[in-house]
């Protein structure tokens, strides 16, 4: 065999560890009842949920007490509610906001989110 | 119908604006057709054509873009985009930046780009005139076609940019206001625009999308000679040619792709300056595959080997153009971008203009002209129909039978391309320069591979039906270092070879010197930067080794020769970018560490358990009162929130920092401006501001201000009555503030004893802080009290009255009652981040750059020695 055979050989593999590796251990998008069943195999997998503030629901943020701890409740796709916390300061202008993509793990009694991203309506909206 | 004459409008620039578009429709449409037919029938005067009208078209693209500056300069708010992206208040220097905002002005930038580069390309492409235009020309009359605005029934075909308001929106028309005014003068309610998103309103806005997009343009050049290549059959005579344009497209991209992640570090909150956001990688996949491409081309043109791959890579990373133009216009990247991009209909263009591109290239790879045509429509055909019509049913199959068409015609392809270059790979010599430039390109490409299909998620998600995330930082991260690994060590490496032979012993002993000498730089980089773990310590050694290396083979093999260096000198800086790379992300550091303040809510369940979450999450915010210094960091930084600034939308915050040594002493004083925007059309933005040092920058951003808490003010309770002496403390009922009786003062105005006027002078003592509060008694026909209240304390003070000291005849005590609620103070939250040595980062690519100028001056000089032989 060639160098070059063998380079092509170590290339192609990598390769399709890549292709599937991205069947692995990726994150996925879930509802908060599938985000629970997995936290109980895998509390380490970090996990997307779409959703929607809740409006009715009330939210803590008291930066006097501790800057690092918000919490506030949202539903997902199919309208379960759920508190969420989110150790760290509170997303500018989230009550504005309609859709909420929270990532991260989903803990007993609430979902831990490490992240938040905001959509605003104003960027989907065509004005 | 009735006619309405409107008043105030200005037609006449609008009217040419869309002439001016239709006239650079059909010139590059005539240009490319006479172009095209000059390659297949050698035509002089066809191709004088193709050249004149080319030149209308630049001529048109022009004025198209002169009529929208202006539009825009002269705020003519009857059209749609200067409404919507500027305003009377806008400096000239932001109108160029109204451009990008728009989705029209991208495509106009774009094709202003793709036709200044055509013109260079009249003069300079030689003997590859012909057939190059003609890609240009035929990718401009698409892009072209984007901006038509001509609508027909349902189908629509592009979005005009001279669009008038109330063509736009007609609704606009039915308002109630105009019932009044008349609709006649239905600008009264178009006065002013919306004015261009403050966060653009950046200098570094003003030059990031220009110069992309003239990258995302430059690649079309390689593209067009790979193509010319393949249509004339001259296989080989294109790689020549198209080198130096790969090196000015590489560069050009990766200068603007650097320069966009500069912006994000300095006016971004994000805290860093590369995310792997879609987005980001959207512009990364091209340039991955582009570089790969560059090096491909410099291995055959010394030794003609890999021809086959040289081409696929070539062509691919301008489909790599179009095809990020489409993740990031489509609005299929919806969910995972932090970006947000809406779907403005031109998808169903974007996926022609990708496929028309790839089917067309794919056909000429066969020998036949009718085979070749045959191919072509029944592909084309195909593929456009699966992917636009909507067949009402389940989209696997469809994504499924798309994906057979695709990768069938890709195989089919390469099948061909091998036929035409002949399929031996010819023997490669372990000590030859092309097969370590072979090694290092399969990382480049493997590394792009990867960015390629995580980025792609939501595509095949949207195919497939998948839920799949996008993969996070963290995993890019991850995977990506142990691809730059081997490609720093391969830059200082592969050079030291010859190309085809080299003497190995003294190759030998040229890797091993300069390795050394890495090594022992490194020992000492490792202790200065405290890194070890084993990734990071092969990166950083490898890093190193591309520096020392390609210094030691510019000094030794070169002579210093710094014209012939380009690429050295691009590696090196290439090193030296990773080093800082490397250093200012795995020790960044959060600084503003939260010690207090925690444990109200986060450490316990709602059981009231211990909640062993907690303490994983971050405490990376410290709440600053104002003018309450605090210390932080290990006691080495001191900071004071000093006041508000308002200059809308903005809101500066100032924050004065001390640097502190490690006995407490002051060594360094600099004042930051962290500024919120409330930003129309993204709500509240937070952006940072930075100190910089030669060794390590300070990152500070204000993620929460106390204007932003929503309070309703509760009344005072906690109320408790004391009766003191001068001098004597108290508490309040909570037991949080401890209350002093410092003095009473009589204030008595007239020396009248029926009044008695007395005010008490308080000191409150809050979490650290004193306050004065002053209560005041006053005994006239009756009696009054003015209480005290101090919002910073939450305190209320009231002084109730005086009596007697019943143990000492000669003095007095006073009654005074206290009551709390939760104090009110200005305060931000902070969050402080700390950027090690990132100044390697921003010096790396400033010599990468200057070693890509190098080497394409180098390029050109070689293709015009090259065009002066065949003549």
């Amino acid at each position: 065999m060639k160098p070059v055979h063998i380079v092509i050989l170590i290339v192609v593999s990598i390769g399709l560890a890549i292709a599937v590796s991205f069947y692995g251990d990726t994150s996925k998008y879930v509802c908060f009842k599938e985000a629970d069943s997995i936290a109980v195999d895998r509390p380490n997998m970090k996990l997307h949920v779409v959703t929607t503030l809740s409006k009715t629901m009330p939210s803590t943020y008291d930066p006097q007490k501790d800057p690092n701890y918000f919490e506030f409740y949202a539903s997902d796709t199919t309208g379960m509610e759920k508190k969420v916390v989110y150790r760290n300061a509170k997303p500018q202008d989230l009550e504005k906001t309609d859709k909420v993509v929270l990532i991260g793990y989903s803990r007993n009694d609430y979902f831990e989110a490490t992240e938040i991203l905001k959509k605003c309506p104003s960027k989907y909206e065509k004005k | 119908m009735e006619t309405i004459v409107f008043n105030n409008e200005h037609l006449a620039i609008g009217n040419f604006g869309h002439f001016a578009v239709v006239l650079s429709f059909v010139a590059s449409l005539i240009s490319c057709i006479a172009y095209a037919l000059s390659v297949n029938k050698n035509s002089q005067s066809l191709l004088q054509l193709g050249k004149w009208m080319f030149f209308i078209h630049t001529f048109a693209v022009v004025a198209i873009f002169t009529s929208l500056f202006y539009i825009i300069h002269s705020h003519y708010f009857e059209y749609q985009y200067a409404y919507q992206h500027s305003s009377t208040e806008l400096p000239v220097y932001y109108m160029i930046s109204c451009f990008w905002e728009g989705q029209e002005g991208s495509f106009l930038l774009w094709m202003f780009w793709h036709a200044v580069l055509g013109c260079i390309l009249i003069y300079k492409a030689g003997s590859w005139q012909a057939p190059v235009l003609t890609v240009i020309a035929l990718a401009q009359v698409i892009l072209g076609s984007m901006l038509l605005g001509f609508e027909l029934g349902d189908f629509k075909i592009g979005s005009s940019p001279f669009q008038l308001m109330r063509e736009h929106n007609p609704e606009s028309l039915l308002i109630p206001v105009l019932d009044r005014l008349g609709k006649a003068n239905y600008l009264e309610i178009y006065k002013e625009g919306n004015g261009l998103n403050p966060l653009l309103q950046n200098y570094w806005m003003v030059i990031h999308p220009p110069t992309l997009f003239f990258g995302f343009a430059a690649t079309i050049v390689p593209f067009a000679f790979a193509f010319a290549g393949l249509w004339t059959k001259r296989l080989k005579d294109w790689m020549v040619p198209a080198l130096p344009w790969a090196l000015v497209a590489v560069m050009v991209l990766g200068t603007g792709i650097i320069m966009g992640g500069y912006w994000a570090y300095e006016s971004l909150s994000f805290g860093g300056y590369w995310a792997w956001d879609p987005v980001e990688n959207a512009s990364l996949m091209p340039w991955l595959l582009l570089i790969t491409a560059t090096h491909m081309l410099l291995i055959n043109k010394s030794t003609n080997k890999y021809p086959v791959l040289t081409f696929i890579l070539t062509i691919f990373s301008f489909f790599m153009v179009l095809y990020a133009t489409f993740l990031t216009r489509s609005g299929i990247l919806g969910n995972a971008s932090v970006h947000s991009f809406t779907d403005l209909g031109l998808s169903g263009q974007l996926i022609l203009l990708l496929f028309l591109f790839i089917f067309l290239t794919f056909s000429l790879s066969f020998k036949k002209r009718s085979m070749a045509s045959l191919f072509f429509f029944i592909s084309f055909f195909a593929i456009m129909v699966l992917a636009l019509v909507d067949f009402k049913t389940n989209i696997t199959i469809i994504s499924i039978l798309g994906s057979i068409v695709l990768l069938g015609s890709t195989i089919w392809f390469i099948r061909n391309l091998f036929s035409l270059y002949g399929t031996q790979i010819e023997t490669d010599k372990l000590y030859s320069r092309e097969f370590w430039m072979f090694v290092g390109s399969m990382v480049l490409l493997l590394s792009g591979f990867q960015v390629i299909i995580m980025t792609s998620i939501p595509v095949f998600n949207k195919l497939f039906e998948g839920s799949k995330a996008s993969a996070g930082e963290a995993y890019y991260n991850q995977v990506q270092i142990w691809f730059a690994i081997p490609i720093v060590i391969l830059t200082a490496i592969g050079q030291y070879f010859k190309y085809k032979q080299s003497d190995v012993r003294k190759v030998l002993e040229n890797i091993a010197n300069s390795l050394l000498i890495a090594i022992a730089i490194s020992i000492g980089a490792l202790f200065l930067f405290d890194i070890w773990e084993v990734q990071f310590l092969l990166l950083v050694i490898g890093s190193v080794y591309a520096m020392t290396g390609n210094i030691h083979y510019i000094i030794t093999a070169l002579k210093g020769k710094i014209k012939v260096a380009g690429a050295s000198l691009a590696h090196a800086g290439f090193g030296l970018m990773m080093l800082g790379v490397l250093v200012s992300s795995v020790n960044k550091k959060v600084l503003s560490i939260n010690t207090t303040g925690t444990g109200y809510f986060s450490e316990t369940t709602a059981e009231g358990k211990a909640d062993d979450n907690a303490k994983k999450g971050n405490k990376e915010n410290i709440l600053l009162a104002k003018n309450r210094p605090m210390t932080f960091a290990d006691n080495t930084l001191k900071a004071t929130f000093k006041g508000v600034e308002e200059i809308a939308p903005n809101k500066y915050f100032e924050v004065e920092y001390e640097v502190l040594d490690k006995a407490g002493k002051t060594t360094d004083i600099f004042r930051l401006h962290p500024n919120t925007q409330n930003n129309p059309k993204m709500g509240m933005v937070s952006n940072p501001d930075t100190r910089h040092y030669l060794t390590r920058d300070i990152f500070t951003h204000v993620t929460y201000e106390s204007s932003m808490e929503q309070r309703d003010d509760k009344e005072f309770d906690n109320f408790r009555t004391d009766t003191v002496k001068i001098g004597e403390s108290f508490a309040t009922a909570d037991g949080n503030r401890q209350l002093t009786l410092q003095k009473v003062n009589v204030l008595n105005v007239k020396n009248d004893a029926s009044i008695l006027h007395l005010q008490a002078e308080v000191v409150i003592n809050s979490i650290g802080d004193t306050f004065m509060a002053r209560p005041e008694f006053i005994s006239e026909d009756k009696i009054r009290f003015k209480e005290a209240i101090v919002d910073q304390a939450g305190v209320m003070v009231i002084f109730d009255r005086v009596i007697p000291d019943p143990e000492n005849p000669q003095g007095m005590l006073f009654v005074l009652s206290s009551a709390t609620r939760r104090p009110k103070m200005d305060y931000i939250i902070l969050k402080a981040i700390e950027f090690p040595y990132i100044n390697l980062l921003w010096l790396g690519t400033f010599i990468l750059i200057i070693g890509f100028v190098l080497s394409i001056i180098q390029r050109f000089k070689e293709f015009k020695r090259r065009e002066a032989q065949m003549k």
